[in-house]
């Protein structure tokens, strides 16, 4: 599975070349509990083995996932571990724990379910550009399908239940993965993220939980999930992304009115760089590829493809990289072979 | 993640900073941001949670004695109060019954109101199950009532309603 993953993209990242989407990805995840047992952080080994061949058996019964392979995480080692999680499809969290967890995969990569992460169903769908709504429709028919053949943990009044009250209700988290250079550059991302904070929508760096922003990449998500129907927390999101963009849009538009020296300085020396350094860190890699991306977007720059930008983002991260080369990698080695993935590719 | 600032807590709090086009991250406790005066841009942070809790604890031990905290909460999975205020996560479905009163402060604070509005699965509840859950909501109306308690006996009142809904609706078709 792991081999096919490393030559093929995942349809989420592929865009028509036309396009030239701000909002790179767009993500819902659903969890739910069984009803009978504890929540996975109380369960002991053989609930939570329980827990996996009874969710495994119901998801063979879906017309998603019923092909689809399921890895048990103690078959994985750290570097595969690391590589599913650059690819979007399990949490940090997930893969840092040591009793039994499974993870299970469709064949392109659309849709996962964790079992026995924080709750014992964590299951995502992700689809490029802007697409919630099509990403929850998805994962509704396949949520229900599932209930079918699994008691779940719900209640009339706090609906779905969950290991955390933050999630509880619908236990649906909707985000979209934007690119919000112009933002960062006009120092207007700190007043974006705390006027939609005031109304229960979060910002966050590229990985879930962090708050890391490698590359101008924001993941911008509710934080609701009582009180409010699952439709109300997609289109909310949805809409509020739409104005996101459009200021995004306004700011790109200033720049290059105001400023077209300095961004085409700015891309021409990243594309300097990654053409030709020798040593790259993976933070610094991705800074340089967000500012060719910005280029291309802008088009003051046409030098390169934006598909073979957006694959490098995710091809030069540490478990890409060394699943590419086969073997273990220093951190040196790594920033060695990225600086000349880079420069082939380029 | 430990706060960069106390070098002891754990940081709750994670935000970046823009300071001459560069980001900057910062990572700190609840106690250390309070201290300088940081509102966070997140509408909650775990920290509530746990000061929504400890309220909860507070209004509690007026009535309880002082052992509180370490007896078992929830009579399902064992999970004491002082668990959940360490974990920040509850043990079983059964803790939101055994947790009730220090969730209604929680779930407050953190979601947009205390009722599930969204989807729910077709086979619940089961039969049984709901007729056991009207019997019980129904006593507790009535104590409510007895005791003046309104806002419980609206809340009562419409999961009973609910409850009955599809029983109802099944005996129409």
């Amino acid at each position: 599975m792991f081999e096919k993953m490393i030559h093929h993209r995942p349809p989420w990242l592929v865009t028509p070349p036309s396009t030239k989407p701000i909002a790179i990805s767009s993500r819902i995840r659903l969890a739910r509990n069984m009803s009978d047992l504890p929540f996975p952080g109380r369960c002991t080994n053989e609930q939570r083995s329980e827990v996996i061949l009874r969710v495994t058996k119901a998801v063979k019964k879906t017309a998603l996932l019923k092909k689809a392979e399921v890895l048990k995480l103690d078959s994985l080692s750290p570097i595969d571990r690391q590589f599913l999680v650059e690819r979007h499809l399990v949490s940090p969290e997930f893969v840092q724990q040591d009793a039994p967890a499974a993870v299970i995969i469709s064949n392109d990569e659309t849709c996962s379910l964790m079992i026995n992460e924080e709750d014992h169903i964590r299951m995502q769908v992700l689809r490029s550009e802007l697409n919630l709504e099509e990403a929850w429709e998805m994962l509704n028919k396949f949520d229900s399908e599932l209930e079918k053949s699994l008691p779940y943990a719900f209640s009339s009044k706090y609906g779905y239940l969950t290991a955390c009250p933050t999630n509880v209700g619908t236990g649906l988290r909707a985000s979209a993965m934007l690119h919000l250079p112009a933002l960062v550059h006009e120092h207007k991302i700190g007043s974006v993220m705390s006027a939609v904070g005031k109304i229960g929508i979060a910002v966050r760096g590229l990985y879930g939980e962090s708050s890391d922003s490698k590359g101008n990449m924001f993941q911008i998500s509710n934080q609701v999930t009582l009180g409010q129907n699952e439709e109300n927390i997609v289109n909310q999101l949805h809409q509020i992304v739409l104005r996101i963009i459009e200021h995004e849009n306004k700011l790109r538009e200033a720049l290059i009115a105001n400023k077209p020296h300095q961004i085409k300085n700015d891309v021409g020396r990243a594309y300097g760089t990654l053409k030709y350094a020798e040593i790259l860190t993976s933070e610094e890699a991705t800074e340089l590829l967000s500012s060719l991306l910005i280029g291309v977007d802008l088009q003051v720059f046409d030098e390169v493809d934006r598909t073979i930008v957006n694959e490098l983002l995710i091809d030069i991260q540490p478990a890409h990289l060394q699943k590419m080369k086969g073997k273990n990698l220093t951190a040196e080695q790594r920033d060695l072979y990225r600086a000349k993935l880079i420069r082939t590719r380029l | 993640m430990i706060c960069s600032f106390c070098n002891k807590n754990e940081a709750t709090i994670h935000f970046t900073e823009i300071i001459n086009s560069k980001m900057e991250e910062t990572h700190m406790c609840e106690e250390c941001a309070l201290k300088k005066g940081i509102e966070t841009s997140l509408p909650f942070s775990f920290g509530d949670i746990l000061s929504a809790i400890t309220k909860g604890i507070e209004n509690i031990n007026q009535f309880e004695n002082e052992d509180f905290l370490e007896n078992p909460e929830c009579l399902s999975c064992g999970l004491t109060i002082k668990d959940f205020i360490k974990q920040g996560r509850l043990g079983c479905p059964e803790c939101y019954e055994a947790f009730a009163d220090a969730l209604k402060d929680i779930i407050k604070n953190v979601q947009k109101s205390p009722n599930h509005t969204g989807k729910s699965p077709k086979i619940f509840p089961r039969p049984k199950d709901a007729k056991r859950r009207i019997a019980e909501l129904e006593k507790k109306l009535n104590d409510a009532v007895i005791e003046e308690r309104y806002e419980d006996c609206v809340a009562f009142r419409d999961e009973i309603k609910h409850l009955k809904q599809p029983a109802e609706s099944d005996q129409n078709v």
